[in-house]
């Protein structure tokens, strides 16, 4: 009798859960998936000043705030920071405890610049632009050399023009619906483009041999050594001879698709890009390098340093660079002419990197600042991680790592390796 | 659809104490739910368990999940349930919450893509249920309801840089609405 009031329970459960399962798939029909699309773009307007106008402000003025920190040159008792394609933040860091922005060189379309002894050399969009710096409170414009970069001058609809050039760009940000799940669109759009490029070069002289060369870092595409400035574009080492200031246009070689950074040692020149690691020789001709070594990798965004035996390669995807690879490459160098892979390195998002000593600085993206203990490149042992800001390059000398951060130039002591600490950080302005 | 889950929901979260205020026995309860969630788009499957007491014929307490219907999410949310017939086993219950997205990543590396994440957003699930008692304080439990989850994707592009200026940017937001159907059964101790 119990038995069967069991058996009824069951075959009314199974009943229910058979109809409720029936029920289920017969009601889904009634129900919805909605999804909402859209695509949002920006796209940017060029404001123009005369190129006249342009160099009468290239000086030094008074402090601006940083609003988007690139390349960073150190020299003496400066940081030479440059704020994308606005000019050069002049930085007083006699203490790096508290360092002083204390002047701003406006220099429209500035991505690079290198600094030997007095001298200052940037990029101005196509043109390279020669300062004198003796007075970083009061620097002298002593050259341009027009139209030297010409990869700054192409492409989605800009074109050259010799009168005007472009000042600041004002962000647009427009939304539109569109069917879900819709592609990603690329755009491309700017009302009146236009570029200048730059007029009539000034002249000047003054030996600047034996002066100090300002130390710059991962991401640079300029490099000094002696009296040769190294720039790369996208597929040239260009060579410049600044034996007497003037720079003059040396040599061009073409290197590799899509170059991304110089980094020079000793007699040697370091060039990263897409597909891997260049080696150039600079001892026997420094005018006209000729490359002695290479590495290559899967495609992929690579800044790159070296010490007398090993480069330090950094990959990272997500960008335009493609490529899937997020990594730390260590490569041993045999020589300078044949290298070879000793271990790799799992990364977040890796860009700019440093080493001093036996102490390797990876700016690891959104994962922070990432430092090493290199003694044994096979077996790199991470010494601390420093979170919460969003890293790109950094210099690490005299105990002090100078670290570009999305939201500012940071400072760490790093002389007691137990106690990594923050000296000091210059925020961004509020854009 | 929606309006029947609604009004659930309101009479459910609006009168949870308009009953005796006899003194009645606080238990403690777990719920452990395999789901059936079916909509437009597929069928799928879930988990859930919610954990609360019991006081006469209501029921409060917070429950966790999976829910694999089109993007694999866990919801985290507040669970009332109100036992209507005499033996306390018919039951109506209601559950608000947010659901979390499980997938931050996209399986696949695409280029171009700088990022590519989901937000989750509001989860929500109303229904009616019964339970078939095997134990003085087991029971076996089934249910049908109307559940609803929003969720938004974005996928952010890297445009190709010209050398001029600063990068263009663009990203493609959707987002996702979703109605099921949803038939739980489980154990409740």
């Amino acid at each position: 009798m119990k038995n069967t009031s069991i058996m009824k329970k069951v075959i009314s459960v199974c009943n229910a859960i058979c109809t409720l399962f029936l029920f289920t798939f017969f009601l889904s029909s009634c129900v919805k998936d909605q999804c909402k699309g859209s695509y949002t773009y920006s796209y940017y307007t060029a404001v123009y000043e005369t190129t006249a106008q342009v160099r009468s402000n290239i000086k030094s003025s008074a402090p601006q705030p940083i609003e988007n920190p690139g390349k960073i040159v150190i020299l003496n008792n400066f940081i030479f920071l440059n704020d994308v394609d606005k000019g050069v933040h002049v930085i007083d860091n006699s203490n790096p405890a508290s360092p002083k922005n204390v002047a701003f060189i406006s220099i429209p379309g500035n991505m690079d610049l290198a600094i030997k002894g007095n001298t200052l050399y940037a990029d101005l969009y196509t043109d390279l632009v020669t300062l004198g710096i003796s007075d970083p409170m009061n620097v002298v414009v002593k050259n341009y050399n027009r139209g030297v970069f010409p990869y700054r001058n192409y492409g989605y609809g800009f074109y050259g023009d010799t009168t005007k050039i472009i000042t600041q760009w004002i962000r647009k940000d427009t939304t539109i619906s569109q069917p879900c799940g819709g592609d990603q669109r690329v755009l491309y759009t700017t009302n009146n483009p236009a570029i200048y490029m730059a007029a009539t070069p000034q002249s000047y002289s003054s030996s600047n041999a034996g002066s100090p060369i300002g130390q710059g870092g991962s991401m640079a595409r300029f490099a000094l050594v002696n009296n040769y400035l190294y720039t790369v574009d996208d597929n040239y080492l260009n060579v410049f001879n600044i034996s007497h200031n003037i720079p003059t246009f040396s040599d061009k070689v073409l290197v590799d698709y899509h170059v991304e950074t110089i980094y020079p040692f000793e007699d040697k020149l370091f060039i990263g890009s897409n597909n891997g690691m260049f080696i150039y020789d600079i001892q026997s001709s420094p005018e006209s390098p000729v490359k002695s070594g290479e590495f290559t990798h899967a495609r992929s965004c690579d800044p790159v340093i070296a010490d007398g035996q090993y480069a330090f390669i950094t990959l990272h995807s997500g960008t335009t660079c493609l490529g899937y690879n997020n990594e730390l490459d260590v490569v041993k160098l045999n020589n300078f002419i044949d290298a070879s892979l000793v271990k790799v390195y799992n990364l977040t998002s890796p860009q700019g990197l440093s080493k001093d000593g036996n102490i390797l600085f990876i700016c690891d993206g959104k994962d922070g600042l990432k430092i090493f203990n290199a003694s044994d490149v096979s077996n790199l042992r991470l010494i601390k991680q420093i979170k919460n800001l969003e890293t790109y390059d950094v210099i690490a000398r005299n105990n002090v790592a100078l670290v570009v951060a999305k939201d500012g130039l940071y400072q760490f002591d790093y002389s007691n390796t137990n106690n990594i600490h923050l000296l000091s950080k210059i925020g961004l302005s509020n854009k | 659809m929606k309006k029947i889950f609604f009004s659930t929901l309101a009479i459910l979260l609006i009168v949870p104490f308009s009953g005796s205020s006899q003194k009645q026995k606080i238990q403690f309860h777990s719920i452990n739910t395999f789901e059936l969630i079916g909509g437009e788009s597929n069928s799928s499957i879930g988990f859930q368990t919610v954990d609360g007491i019991r006081f006469s014929k209501w029921f409060f307490g917070f429950g966790i999940g999976v829910d694999k219907y089109h993007f694999k999410t866990v919801p985290l949310f507040f669970d009332l349930r109100k036992y209507f017939d005499k033996d306390k086993r018919a039951f109506l219950y209601g559950d608000i919450g947010n659901n979390f997205p499980m997938k931050k990543q996209d399986q696949k590396v695409i280029p171009y893509n700088s990022n590519y994440h989901f937000n989750g957003g509001i989860y929500l699930d109303a229904g009616i249920g019964y339970l078939f008692p095997f134990a003085k304080r087991s029971a076996f439990l089934i249910s049908m309801g109307y559940s609803y989850k929003k969720l938004e994707n974005k996928m952010g592009a890297v445009n190709y840089c010209p050398f001029v200026g600063p990068c263009p940017e663009s990203y493609t937001t959707n987002q996702y609405s979703l109605g099921r159907i949803i038939f739980k059964s489980g154990l409740i101790f």
